[in-house]
């Protein structure tokens, strides 16, 4: 078969430039937006096949997917991660995009594809965000729509619409389910197909600005095949193995307890390519920084080509483009870093410690302590209590005495912590963490707060020795 | 060119290959530790929902709180409660079933203490009840966990608990948030003034209940009250909800501390 024949070869150009297809030039950014768009397609088509999406049901077949599932772990955490990775190419892709000032004349309604391609992967993650039905996604996407809620006139009923009901049900579930599926995927293929025909058959990759002038050697063709395509293949392949070993050996897709509508979690945190929304929340009011202000920097991105109609120039030719650029980065930066829980609402300290020693979601530090250490007994300690012997949970106590000395920095007098270790059943111990303080009043009246966690041997960590074990 | 382009090529699906087998080596253990890790995790969450729902009546340690429920952790309901009732399926599915969909009527012939005879409430949300599916499989892996001390291959001691002094503050200050935290939806105890509320002021209990009863010290009286709200009325108040039982919703170290609150 001739390669002109061929139709893979038929939806990509037979040859590049040599100049525009450079590493430097693109960095192979949209090559790697693709190839997380493909990977994300399969590994979904995979997931499809374990996911059940009812409230019912949809919980338990994630957590299938690790117990049950032979290589389900891998396929969701690299769905998990591949999608991140996605948004964080597109972003950078932009940013190349923006800086080299390619968005101009004829790449004009291409770059506006790309910003509605980038909506929609933000739709695709947001959407698949709620889809393992754990308290994280419940409350994240909960407050997420509630913005919608806000709109004037229409926000409710909107808010209905979407979410199926007032509030999160089976209805949203199947919703959102769909929209990740079907719906923002077609929606994103077409908006891939008219941006790649573009950049592919129209005008092709923007060449690099250079004041000499492309050599002779830049000039020069390169072919589809064999050329670029084996270095495609190269390049997915590492990608893929560089992703795989990461997902298995580093990252795990979280997952919280079961989505509870009656109880709202210690910290909801939106994922951290909407943590810019969360933080621009606090600043203003749910429909202006909800609603008003993404839709104003989508608005300023679409129009951004057709308000900037000068001729490509070096981005230090261009006076208005660096602080933009600059600015832009640093106010997503900084909305982001505002929107971190730690500038949210104060947390009184004994909670904030009690939370931190027996965690709502997730590990304790308890869980990471070789099980056997944890002695039934009651241990009464405060700033001075030393480990006196070496061991894990000794060490863990005498981190929590210092944990609990610190209180005294927050007008708490003469704090103290109780830890109670119980065997509660088999491999399932009973801890009681209690902390008792005397108040500012001027009785000073003693006060107490406790929590408790059980703890089975199955899930404590293997041996970690160490003295940095601590609340 | 080429030459290096395929070098590449093959490089790098080695390298994939290469990574892939890892994962696979490694696969068959990895599903055993997480689906182990997952049973202890689904264990420790029964425990925590236990502690919330059904420690009142069947006693934090599976131990049955005298007529209110029946033992859960001893070797009678791991080796004989099957024949008793005539449950043809497993003991996990009686625990879910009868969790699930509680009881028509008592299968014991015990008493509530509040004239009503106490029987199994349906848990499960669709029932009309509070619990997840989910949650109601977790307390059931929590009470089948019970099978090692039940039935004696395995011993746990029992910690000693240190006695509360009720002259302690810090007991008594304990007592002062349970109290806010259980009673004072109907009692107030501050101020004297009686309000709509259903109970009687307690501010001034201690006194009262001194000598209310022939041989009875204020603590007793106190105690027997909140276990049984019936058991003695002031003039004046409305006889409290069947559903009202104060008492077990406390630990013993809780009612303790809260009986030294008001008999300070």
């Amino acid at each position: 078969m001739k390669p002109h024949q061929s139709f893979l070869l038929h939806i990509r150009p037979q040859s590049f430039a040599a100049e525009s297809a450079a590493f430097l030039n693109t960095y192979y950014l949209g090559f790697f937006s693709v190839f997380f768009l493909v990977l994300e397609c399969v590994t979904g088509a995979v997931l499809m096949v374990y996911y059940v999406p009812t409230p019912e049901a949809a919980y338990e077949s994630i957590v299938r997917l690790g117990t049950e599932v032979a290589f389900g772990a891998m396929i969701r955490d690299l769905h998990r991660l591949g999608g991140e990775g996605m948004i964080v190419v597109l972003l950078l892709h932009m940013l190349r995009v923006f800086s080299s000032g390619s968005y101009r004349g004829p790449f004009a309604f291409t770059w506006v594809t790309g910003v509605l391609l980038l909506v929609c992967t933000l739709g695709l993650a947001f959407s698949g965000y709620l889809l393992p039905w754990d308290q994280l996604a419940y409350w994240a996407v909960t407050i997420g729509t509630s913005m919608v809620d806000t709109i004037p006139g229409i926000g409710v009923d909107l808010g209905v619409l979407l979410r199926g009901g007032v509030e999160f049900g089976a209805d949203g579930l199947l919703r959102f389910y769909l929209l990740h599926i079907a719906v923002l995927p077609l929606v994103a293929l077409l908006l891939l197909a008219v941006h790649y025909y573009r950049v592919a058959r129209l005008h092709g990759i923007a060449p690099p600005l250079s004041p000499r002038g492309p050599t002779d050697q830049e000039k020069a063709k390169r072919r589809l095949f064999p050329d670029r395509l084996l270095l495609d293949l190269t390049l997915s392949m590492s990608a893929l193995a560089v992703l795989v070993v990461v997902v298995t050996t580093f990252y795990d897709a979280p997952l919280e307890h079961h989505a509870d509508p009656r109880h709202t979690p210690a910290h909801t945190r939106a994922p951290w390519f909407f943590l810019w929304l969360q933080g621009a929340l606090k600043l203003g009011d749910s429909f202006s920084m909800g609603v008003l202000f993404p839709l104003f920097c989508l608005l300023g991105l679409l129009a951004l080509p057709y308000v900037d109609r000068l001729p490509r120039r070096p981005l230090r030719q261009r006076p208005l483009a660096l602080p933009l650029l600059v600015g832009g980065v640093l106010l997503f930066i900084g909305l982001s870093v505002l929107g971190l829980p730690r500038y949210g609402v104060a947390v009184n300290p004994v909670a904030a410690l009690l939370e931190e020693v027996a965690p709502e979601e997730g590990r304790s530090a308890l869980h990471s302590l070789r099980f056997d250490t944890l002695r039934q007994g009651v241990y009464e300690i405060d700033g001075t209590f030393r480990a006196q012997r070496d061991d894990d949970f000794a060490w863990w106590l005498h981190g929590l005495g210092q944990a609990t000395a610190g209180l005294g920095a927050h007008g708490y007098l003469e704090p103290r912590s109780v830890v109670v270790v119980e065997d509660w059943q088999a491999e399932l111990k009973r801890i009681t963490v209690r902390m008792h303080w005397l108040d500012g009043s001027e009785e000073r009246r003693p006060a107490s707060a406790e929590k408790v966690i059980y703890l089975h041997r199955d899930t404590a960590e293997p041996v970690v020795p160490g003295k940095e074990g601590g609340a | 060119m080429i030459q290096r382009a395929m070098l590449a090529a093959v490089a790098s699906a080695a390298l994939l290959v290469a990574s892939l087998l890892h994962v696979v080596s490694g696969e068959a253990e990895r599903l055993q530790r997480d689906a182990a890790s997952r049973a202890g995790a689904v264990i420790e969450r029964g425990a925590t929902l236990y502690g919330l729902h059904c420690r009142t009546c069947h006693g934090s340690r599976g131990e049955g709180v005298g007529q209110l429920g029946p033992a859960l952790g001893d070797g009678q309901f791991f080796t004989k409660r099957l024949q008793e009732v005539g449950w043809q399926s497993t003991l996990r599915e009686y625990v879910v079933s009868t969790t699930t969909h509680g009881r028509l009527m008592g299968t014991r012939p015990i008493y509530a203490g509040n004239g009503a005879t106490a029987v199994m409430p349906p848990w499960y949300e669709e029932q009309g009840g509070m619990l997840r599916s989910d949650e109601i499989a977790a307390i059931a892996d929590f009470v089948l966990n019970w099978q090692a001390t039940a039935t004696g291959q395995l011993e746990l001691k029992r910690l000693a608990l240190p006695e509360q002094n009720p002259q302690d503050p810090r007991t008594i200050a304990r007592g002062e948030q349970v109290f806010k935290k259980h009673c004072l939806r109907c009692h107030e105890a501050a101020k004297g003034g009686a309000s709509a509320l259903a109970g009687p002021p307690l501010a001034n209990i201690a006194t009262l209940a001194n000598g209310r009863r022939e041989g009875m010290t204020a603590q007793d009286y106190i105690r027997e009250s909140i276990l049984i709200p019936a058991a003695y009325r002031r003039e004046g108040y409305a006889a409290p909800d069947k559903g009202q039982d104060c008492g077990a919703v406390l630990t013993e170290s809780e009612l303790a501390a809260v009986i030294a609150f008001l008999s300070r």
